[in-house]
């Protein structure tokens, strides 16, 4: 085993492992904002991690990989913060805890 | 109690069902049938290399037309609904980070789509994922900006052009060779080509088209019913 192929299964075995980590943060997080976090973030990073990890297995693939890497940054985060505004516009979906919220303020408190 | 024991039995004599009618199933070495001939002869029949889209847009045109018929009332249906509503007011606008990736994104992912549409007949996709990716580029310029869109008469009229084509094309077939949808009135060329396997190419593109008008379309007045009343 040369040492790309041991590179690339660093690299996809650490890309599952936050994947799962996701997975299992949106089944245990209390409230959206908490599942979201795990869902949206995590997925990011995994998904990179081994689509890279990927790429270092077969050379040939990695522009294209690397394409795909782009847009999941472009899109990923960017559709989770659509959501994430979407969830804080339902009251219903407010946690107790929630102290310090910076978005209802810049809103002008309106609810 | 009883309704679980019931739900057990019912659950282990459809099992039994299923495993005896598959436990003497074998499969089998090579393939058989239909799927032998669609392998064996698709290339020469057909000129297109992916054999799915052989079947789908060549031996089985048919009953894709019937599906963009099917779509075409469908999302026919869905705007009539959704007219019946009254336009809300502005819809809710979008943050500046959504209207900021909605102004960069859109002319990749149309681009993609023009790609995944024209190269059918050779890779995986086609019309209908094509033009479901292009529709989907609408739908993001639409939620990266603040407006209601209005009433287009081009997306219309694309979609009635494209419906046309795909019709006319396969008139076409008939005239000359006998055969509604014949794949062969244009030459099929070298196979792996992007020119080659005859009119499927142009199905794709009037496929793409109107699947990605239609569902713009329909994109358009969900974001009219929309929106704060």
């Amino acid at each position: 085993m040369s040492f790309m192929d041991i590179l690339a299964h660093v690299f996809t075995g650490l890309g599952a492992l936050v994947l799962f980590a996701s997975g299992l943060g949106v089944f245990r997080m209390p409230d959206v904002f908490n599942k979201m976090h795990a869902g949206t973030k995590a997925t990011t990073l995994g998904s990179v991690l081994f689509l890279f990890g990927l790429g270092l297995f077969e050379p040939s693939w990695m522009p294209k990989l690397l394409l795909i890497v782009l847009f999941i940054v472009l899109t990923n985060p960017v559709s989770s913060h659509a959501l994430a505004r979407a969830a804080h516009n339902e009251p219903s979906e407010k946690p107790d805890n929630l102290i310090i919220d910076d978005l209802e303020e810049s809103k002008g408190g309106d609810q | 109690m009883i309704r679980t024991i019931i739900g057990l039995v019912i659950v282990l004599a459809l099992s039994a069902i299923v495993v005896s009618s598959v436990s003497d199933y074998s499969m089998p070495s090579e393939l058989i049938g239909v799927g032998r001939g669609y392998t064996e002869q698709g290339v020469n029949d057909t000129g297109s290399v992916n054999l799915v889209t052989a079947v789908v847009v060549a031996y089985r045109g048919l009953d894709t037309l019937g599906e963009v018929v099917v779509l075409f009332s469908a999302s026919t249906a869905v705007v009539l609904i959704l007219t019946l509503i009254p336009i809300g007011a502005n819809p809710t606008p979008p943050s500046s980070i959504v209207a900021f990736t909605a102004g960069i994104l859109p002319g990749a992912i149309v681009l993609f789509g023009i790609y995944i549409i024209t190269h059918g007949h050779l890779s995986p996709g086609g019309g209908f994922p094509g033009g479901a990716v292009v529709a989907s580029a609408f739908l993001l310029v639409m939620l990266g900006s603040n407006t209601i869109p209005g009433k287009s008469k081009f997306l219309t009229s694309i979609e009635s052009i494209a419906g046309l084509t795909f019709g006319l094309l396969g008139f076409w077939g008939m005239l000359t060779l006998g055969q509604f949808l014949n794949n062969l009135v244009l030459p099929a060329g070298s196979p792996g080509r992007i020119i080659s396997a005859g009119i499927i190419p142009l199905i794709s593109l009037a496929i793409g088209a109107k699947v990605a008008s239609e569902l713009s379309g329909v994109f358009a007045s969900y974001r009219k019913a929309g929106g704060e009343k």
